[in-house]
């Protein structure tokens, strides 16, 4: 039963009339292999090429821990959203917890408030400066329109700014260029009940393409524990658009623009004045989002590289009677310069505005204020070193920002690499970088608890429990330590070695008040919990990655994690002392995670794709260690005008994946079950 | 505060690159030569070769022969030719004309004469200076620049969808060079 189905339906509808009604273009063949006969005129002039002077390296050479998801990764993993297709990424900890929530880090710090890394689609963030986080529900995007991932672990922060402190995740679509003609995509399953992508491109004068992209899904829910259902099933519809042309001279132009529409049931904690004082329960939630985005591009005389871009953001979530919108303007301007002598230099230059609004404030959930806007705004330059002869190249860069809310952070980085032969390359690094305080930390005013508890003298008194923000609130801070090597012997075997020694200081942690008395609207005691900076910790960590393509057909791919975090500094007094941060911080993550990943081609259009995924146990909740099997069976035709394919999940049985450190306020994990997706695409 | 645009540092993604630098140039040729029409008599008879001339780029050359070994241009078989000296572009029917041969332009040309030869090179300024197609870099994609009088001089004749695609050579973005 699902409330609130709304748009959905309607939106399919009419993207399948408006594909079926519009006679499409021939589909050229898919250019395979490289066979430039194939090209026609127009794809040549599309084709990128990198020049020598300009040294463009491949992502995967680059002197960091990245991992690239391509768009074929993407259409053999299986997976129907965004969260679940990170999974295969080294050292990334990701954990599903019902229908429509996940817990993903990395590099330690997991919980749903994970606010350390930074999440870009095509450069807009979809960070939510409200919670810190990103609100994975809140992403939608029809995973076909999708490019390529870059998944860059470690401080990002001298070109990416804040809250990039633990890694980015870089998502890229494809240009409206690459998806001409038609094409229509439906899946259906046991727990991603059915979804269908419409979607229509074509060419834009002489010069340029767009498509429309229609998606609508709905998710059913999955199970808890003891065998009931989560009660968090969604739904939800999307339309989207994508231009990109170029223009006389020769600069690049994109616009995209989206609506999105979700429909959810949420876990949500009632509070009661009387017996059972806190229950849980579900409400209907709705959310919607309207974003636009322009960017612009072009080569400069010297061979540099101009760009710009300006983004707006409208998001509006309804849950329980309660209202929280969010609107962001964002403006940036970057340059890449062409190598002169021994140098290359980058810069950019930005800024953006939030405005949040809460209605209405209560008693009980409040902000204040209930309205505020904040401003960022930040600059960074940096220069591209070549050391002597040979490859040796050192980046000195830093970031300079500024946030209405907390001030001027400064984060500079330093980053060495040497590749001495072309099998070999090393890489150092060392930055710091900040994470600025959200709305939520500064403004909110929340019980998240009531209790009933014995009192002396009276029997027993109720207790509640208040999160309070705070004004005086400051940024975390992160100085990192980063070394990796790169082996590459030939072009069928790479492995990957970084490792990280990362100390965070400024951790929010939280100020008890004693118990008081609070005579309204009945008599009860309340003890406030005030958001602070004071704990300080460390986690090191090692991540190994091995690739082997033994075959044209036939890739393998393997990687292990080790995580260690400790405490070194806690604000709490015994014998409470650490407890928090070891619960929150440290118990949440695995120690070792190990994957194995083999993706097979057979002949007549037949695929095979498999991995099985070990995590050890989580100190937190506590959470046995598990694994997981998936796999997949696909089929395409000749020219990939049809394809098919069946997903099969957790194949070894159901298992939890995580757990809550204080689960008398947040709603107990779902567990996760074996699955079934089934998935059709017909290209026109 | 979330920046991006380009990648890491000075590290560009290549995005979705399928062939390489002289496979595009090669592709560029492949469709130069179906969508000209040779003047009767200035192309291959029968089941006589179609001959490419490379002048001055050996790499081309092999990626020619390896994209077109076993198919057909324009009905007839392919023969390409990787020519070091002006004595090899007898014969030809396109000539590719190397950057190397820049200074020594004025000697190539006036060896082919009036004869329908397709000439297509990089050389900046080729077409203009007598050449017919000037194929170029505008950042990290090409373009090309006809001469149309430098074709039908030669009894060439380019067909409107080439000329449609052509764009000349802006002086400002002079693109990457080398």
């Amino acid at each position: 039963m699902n409330t609130g189905r709304r748009a959905w339906p309607g939106l399919l509808l009419l993207g399948i009339l408006a594909v079926a009604a519009v006679p499409g273009p021939a589909r050229a063949a898919v250019p395979g292999g490289r066979d430039f006969t194939s090209f026609s005129l127009e794809e040549l002039m599309e084709t990128e090429v990198t020049s020598v002077s300009k040294k463009a390296e491949r992502l995967q050479d680059a002197p960091a821990a990245v991992y690239v998801i391509t768009a074929d990764d993407i259409r053999r993993s299986g997976a129907t959203s965004l969260p679940e297709l990170l999974r295969m990424v080294p050292g990334l900890q990701v954990s599903r917890t019902g229908s429509h929530t996940w817990e993903i880090s990395a590099r330690g710090f997991r919980y749903r408030m994970a606010n350390k890394f930074l999440v870009l689609i095509d450069g807009r963030a979809v960070y939510s400066p409200l919670y810190g986080t990103v609100v994975w529900e809140d992403q939608d995007l029809a995973l076909e329109d999708i490019e390529r991932i870059e998944v860059i672990r470690g401080p990002g922060a001298t070109l990416w700014g804040t809250n990039a402190v633990n890694g980015v995740i870089n998502v890229i679509t494809k240009k409206a260029t690459e998806t001409r003609g038609a094409l229509v995509r439906l899946h259906a399953g046991n727990e991603e009940t059915v979804g269908a992508v419409v979607r229509r491109g074509g060419a834009l004068g002489r010069r340029g393409a767009w498509r429309l992209t229609a998606q609508a899904f709905r998710d059913d829910d999955l199970v808890l524990g003891d065998g009931r259902p989560s009660n968090d099933r969604w739904s939800g519809a999307i339309v989207g658009t994508r231009l990109d042309w170029e223009g006389a001279t020769g600069e690049e132009w994109s616009v995209q623009a989206q609506h999105r529409d979700h429909s959810r049931r949420q876990r949500i904690l009632r509070l009661h004045a009387r017996f059972p004082f806190t229950e849980p329960t579900s409400s209907s939630a709705e959310g919607t989002e309207d974003w636009g985005m322009v960017s612009w591009r072009r080569e400069t005389a010297t061979g540099g590289r101009l760009s710009g871009k300006a983004w707006v953001d409208r998001v509006e979530s309804r849950v329980a009677g309660r209202e929280l919108e969010r609107v962001t303007l964002d403006g940036l301007l970057e340059y890449a310069g062409a190598r002169v002598g021994r140098h290359q230099w980058f810069w950019g230059l930005g800024a953006r505005n939030n405005s949040f609004a809460f209605r209405p404030n209560s008693r009980l959930f409040a902000f204040h204020p209930a309205d505020e806007s904040d401003q960022v705004y930040s600059g960074y330059l940096q220069d591209d070193i070549v050391l002597g002869p040979g490859h040796a190249h050192l980046v000195l860069g830093t970031k300079v920002e500024y946030t209405s809310a907390s001030g001027v952070e400064i984060q500079p980085q330093a980053r060495a690499w040497w590749r001495w032969s072309p099998a070999w390359m090393a890489w150092a690094a060392v930055s710091r970088s900040a994470r600025t305080p959200t709305w939520m930390e500064r403004a909110i005013d929340q019980v998240v608890d009531v209790q009933l508890v014995p009192a002396p003298g009276v029997g027993t008194v109720l207790l509640a429990y208040r999160l309070v923000g705070s004004d005086r609130v400051r940024a975390e801070h992160l100085v990192a330590h980063e070394l990796g090597f790169r082996w590459t012997p030939d072009k069928r075997f790479s492995l990957d070695v970084s490792g990280y020694w990362n100390e965070y200081r400024g951790v929010t942690s939280f100020r008890a008040s004693d118990p008081f008395y609070v005579p309204v609207p009945g008599p009860h005691v309340e003890v406030t919990a005030t958001y602070a900076n004071e704990s300080r910790l460390r986690f090191k960590g090692v991540d190994v990655v091995a690739r082997w393509r033994p075959r044209d057909q036939l890739l393998l791919e393997a990687w292990w994690s080790w995580l260690e975090g400790r405490i070194i500094d806690s604000p709490y007094e015994a014998p409470d002392a650490s407890a928090y941060e070891d619960a929150m911080y440290l118990g949440v993550n695995p120690r070792h995670q190990l994957h194995l990943r083999a993706s097979l081609d057979l002949p007549d259009g037949w695929e095979l794709d498999g991995s099985i995924h070990w995590t050890d146990r989580l100190r937190t909740g506590p959470v046995p260690s598990w694994t997981r099997l998936d796999v997949r069976v696909g089929w395409h035709s000749p020219t990939r005008d049809r394809e098919w394919s069946l997903a099969l999940r957790n194949l070894l049985g159901r298992h939890l994946e995580f757990r809550y450190a204080i689960d008398t306020i947040e709603p107990e994990p779902a567990w996760t079950e074996p699955a079934v997706v089934s998935r059709w695409t017909w290209r026109f | 505060m979330a920046l991006c645009a380009i990648a890491l540092a000075a590290f560009t993604p290549v995005a979705g690159q399928q062939l390489s630098e002289v496979e595009v140039r090669a592709g560029f040729l492949y469709n130069f030569a179906r969508f000209v029409e040779w003047p009767p008599g200035g192309g291959p008879e029968g089941d006589r070769p179609f001959v490419i001339a490379v002048l001055g780029d050996p790499e081309l050359a092999r990626a020619l022969r390896a994209g077109l070994a076993g198919k057909r241009l324009r009905g007839h078989p392919v023969e390409v030719r990787d020519v070091r000296d002006l004595q090899g572009i007898g014969g030809a029917h396109l000539l590719w004309i190397g950057k190397g041969w820049q200074r020594r332009l004025h000697e190539v040309l006036h060896r082919i004469g009036e004869r329908p030869v397709l000439t297509v090179s990089d050389i900046p300024g080729f077409a203009g200076h007598g050449g017919i197609i000037e194929l170029y870099r505008l950042g990290s994609r090409f373009r090309f620049s006809i001469d149309e009088r430098a074709a039908s001089t030669r009894g060439l004749r380019v067909s409107s969808r080439l000329l449609s695609l052509s764009r000349p050579r802006p002086a400002a973005a002079r693109g990457e060079g080398t």
